[in-house]
């Protein structure tokens, strides 16, 4: 692709240089100005997230980046997700991304490009734990895909995963970026996922995400192209009309996905650390995800304990209407309300 | 530069190019002009026009003013011996070195520094931050610049009640009419700071969620009524505003708390116990307090929960609970 609209400057690590990847992203990013730096991490990010999200780094990741997901703290349940960093950053905006927290000092768009290396480090751990079943993805830091037509990292990605026989990676996304993804040989182990939102929640807080009808249709190419796929109703926001808006995107998704090939549906309520809110506020001020009714709780505000109950109860049966045999499971949830969501009290 | 006693009618005091002072308290500073006069002469720079402006000295100016004093004592520059920017580091220098200036001084010392004076930001946070007592930080700079927003009548209550910069942002954030009515709410209550803040954020949310005007909202819970009851003392005043704010911005966790507390008024425990629950209902553990210092205390309590137990209490108490 040439003169990509995506970024207007490229920062290059020096120690970038010898890897191939980085070639390989700069031949599709003609006509962006680029640099090459001694130290990225010298680098002055500018303020403005909008404006960081258009410069790209292209750098050797140097830590650890394969770890167990972020959620696993106390008194919070995790589903025992693994991550690999492969970036940071994202072109989607969306108003309750808790990057803009996070990477709140370096909001420039980053992509590791010493992937070889870091997928070698993923299939050491892996390979040393044969009576463990891994489930990695790559959609903490970042969108799966966002970039996968500059990176061309998910056929690397699935080819890799396809030879490892305990783990099973999934692509988190939001976009309907796929094209690279249909031919691959998979042999099963890799599922693509999509966060989903009522359209009217993606209009209003999901700036820069592909439609809703866009994802699904990615969805459905992907079944076509034997993968099995994911849905994330993640973050779930509860405002006056949201059953109707919700149940109506489930029965959408059991209109484009049959039930079969559905690997898993997981359930999250909107939760965010409590300095987010003032980050968002001055960003997007007209939105209006902060007006439930939220209480702290583990660290991050959360929707009362019975309004988030009663979304995930509506949830489940609005999806086991369609089929009985799924069983959405929480994201990040507390112990008491995982609990009791498992026991079926809810 | 010469030492001079000039008419005070002859000083153009509406010419505040240099001014910082905000809000002065004059009553003190009058009493000790009428006692002993000016001891300190004010700073004037003399203009092209031939009129004089104040450089230091405007509370002293004032208090003359007011005292009807036809003449004071000034030290008199003439432009070519004193810049704009010279005659504001005075003052500047004069004030920070005496006095701690209020948040809207400060707002006036870097609005004046960046639109009058053309200092750039990144020198501002560099100098001019630190000699007021302030981190050098542009997120401060920014908090000061946003005082813009406020209201003259809001800018006197920020500085009379000495609301901290945080609070005087918040309301910054209003509308100017908003600003007003908030006014009349606030003049009748002294909150703390995270009170107030607690305060201005139900409110906003709560318009924002309802889709209504802050007026709207002041005037549809009757929080004006609220505290301008002469007979309710302030600090009532800010729980009652809270309580109310709290119940519509929050009506599920409130009404909650209220059933709550009604299941355990209706264990009838000893005045020293206390079931404590989590205010917002996540842990579902309980914990009974109780103090106690003699065995037959202990038995009270004994039997005022078997008691309870007996008439199913407890029981209702946990599957409310649970739900």
């Amino acid at each position: 692709m040439k003169g990509d609209a995506t970024f207007d400057q490229v920062w290059i690590d020096k120690s970038a240089l010898m890897y191939p990847a980085t070639q390989f992203i700069m031949d599709r990013l003609e006509g962006v100005a680029v640099d090459v730096v001694d130290d990225v991490h010298s680098l002055k990010h500018p303020a403005d997230i909008a404006k960081a999200k258009r410069q790209l780094i292209l750098t050797p990741h140097k830590g650890v980046a394969f770890k167990a997901c972020q959620g696993m703290c106390e008194g919070v349940v995790c589903c025992g997700y693994y991550t690999i960093d492969l970036g940071q950053g994202c072109p989607c905006d969306c108003t309750y991304c808790i990057l803009q927290h996070y990477i709140a000092n370096n909001p420039m768009v980053t992509v590791y490009v010493n992937i070889e290396e870091i997928l070698s480090s993923v299939r050491n751990h892996i390979e040393a734990r044969p009576e463990q079943d891994f489930r990695i993805g790559t959609g903490e830091l970042s969108d799966s895909l966002a970039y996968d037509h500059i990176t061309n990292y998910s056929k690397v990605i699935v080819n890799f995963f396809a030879a490892q026989k305990n783990a099973t990676f999934e692509f988190k996304t939001k976009t309907a970026n796929i094209k690279n993804l249909v031919g691959l040989k998979h042999n099963g182990h890799t599922v693509v996922s999509w966060s989903l939102n009522p359209q009217k929640l993606i209009d209003r807080e999901e700036k820069n995400s592909a439609y809703l009808v866009d994802r699904l249709k990615a969805a459905r190419t992907c079944v076509k192209a034997g993968y099995r796929v994911g849905f994330h109703f993640d973050p779930m926001i509860n405002y006056e009309g949201w059953e109707e808006d919700y149940s109506d995107v489930v029965n959408m998704l059991f209109e484009y996905i049959p039930a079969s090939n559905i690997a898993w549906i997981s359930l999250g309520a909107l939760r965010f650390p409590p300095s987010l809110k003032s980050v968002v506020q001055k960003r997007f001020p007209e939105t209006k995800i902060f007006t439930g009714e939220f209480i702290p709780a583990n660290g991050k505000m959360r929707y009362f304990r019975p309004i988030r109950e009663e979304m995930y109860r509506k949830m489940r049966s609005w999806i086991n209407q369609r089929a009985t045999f799924i069983k959405p499971y929480l994201c990040m949830e507390t112990a008491a309300v995982n609990q009791n969501y498992l026991q079926n009290n809810l | 530069m010469i030492l001079q006693y000039i008419q005070t009618n002859q000083i153009n005091v509406a010419d505040d190019s240099f001014r910082i002072t905000f809000a002065p308290g004059l009553e003190e500073l009058k009493n000790s002009i009428k006692n002993v006069g000016v001891i300190n002469p004010i700073t004037l720079r003399h203009t092209q026009e031939g009129t004089y402006q104040v450089v230091t000295g405007f509370k002293r100016l004032l208090a003359c003013q007011e005292l009807n004093r036809q003449t004071i004592p000034a030290l008199i520059y003439e432009p070519h011996d004193l810049s704009p920017m010279q005659a504001f580091l005075y003052n500047l220098h004069d004030n920070v070195f005496t006095r701690q200036l209020n948040i809207v001084e400060r707002f006036n010392v870097c609005t004046k520094l960046i639109k009058t004076f053309a200092v750039t930001e990144e020198e501002v946070v560099r100098n001019y931050m630190p000699l007021m007592g302030e981190e050098p930080s542009y997120k401060i700079l920014h908090q000061f610049l946003a005082l813009q927003q406020l209201i003259e009548p809001m800018k006197q209550h920020v500085v009379e009640k000495g609301f901290a910069i945080s609070s005087a942002n918040r309301i910054a954030e209003f509308t100017p009419s908003t600003q007003a009515s908030l006014l009349d709410v606030l003049k009748h209550v002294s909150p703390s700071t995270s009170k107030l803040n607690e305060l201005l954020t139900l409110i906003r949310e709560i318009a924002a969620r309802d889709g209504t005007s802050v007026e709207e909202i002041l005037q549809r819970y009757q929080l004006l009524t609220i505290v301008a009851d002469p007979t309710v003392a302030a600090p009532e005043k800010v729980a009652a505003l809270r309580q109310t704010l709290r119940s519509v911005r929050l009506p599920h966790l409130t009404e909650r708390q209220r059933q709550l507390t009604s299941l355990i008024a209706g264990l009838q425990l000893p005045q020293m116990a206390k079931l404590v629950a989590d205010p917002y209902f996540e842990d579902p553990k309980l914990k009974l307090e109780y103090q106690f210092s003699a065995p037959e205390e202990l038995t009270a309590l004994v039997s005022k929960i078997q008691e309870a137990f007996d008439k199913q209490h407890w029981h209702k108490i946990f599957e409310w609970y649970r739900v």
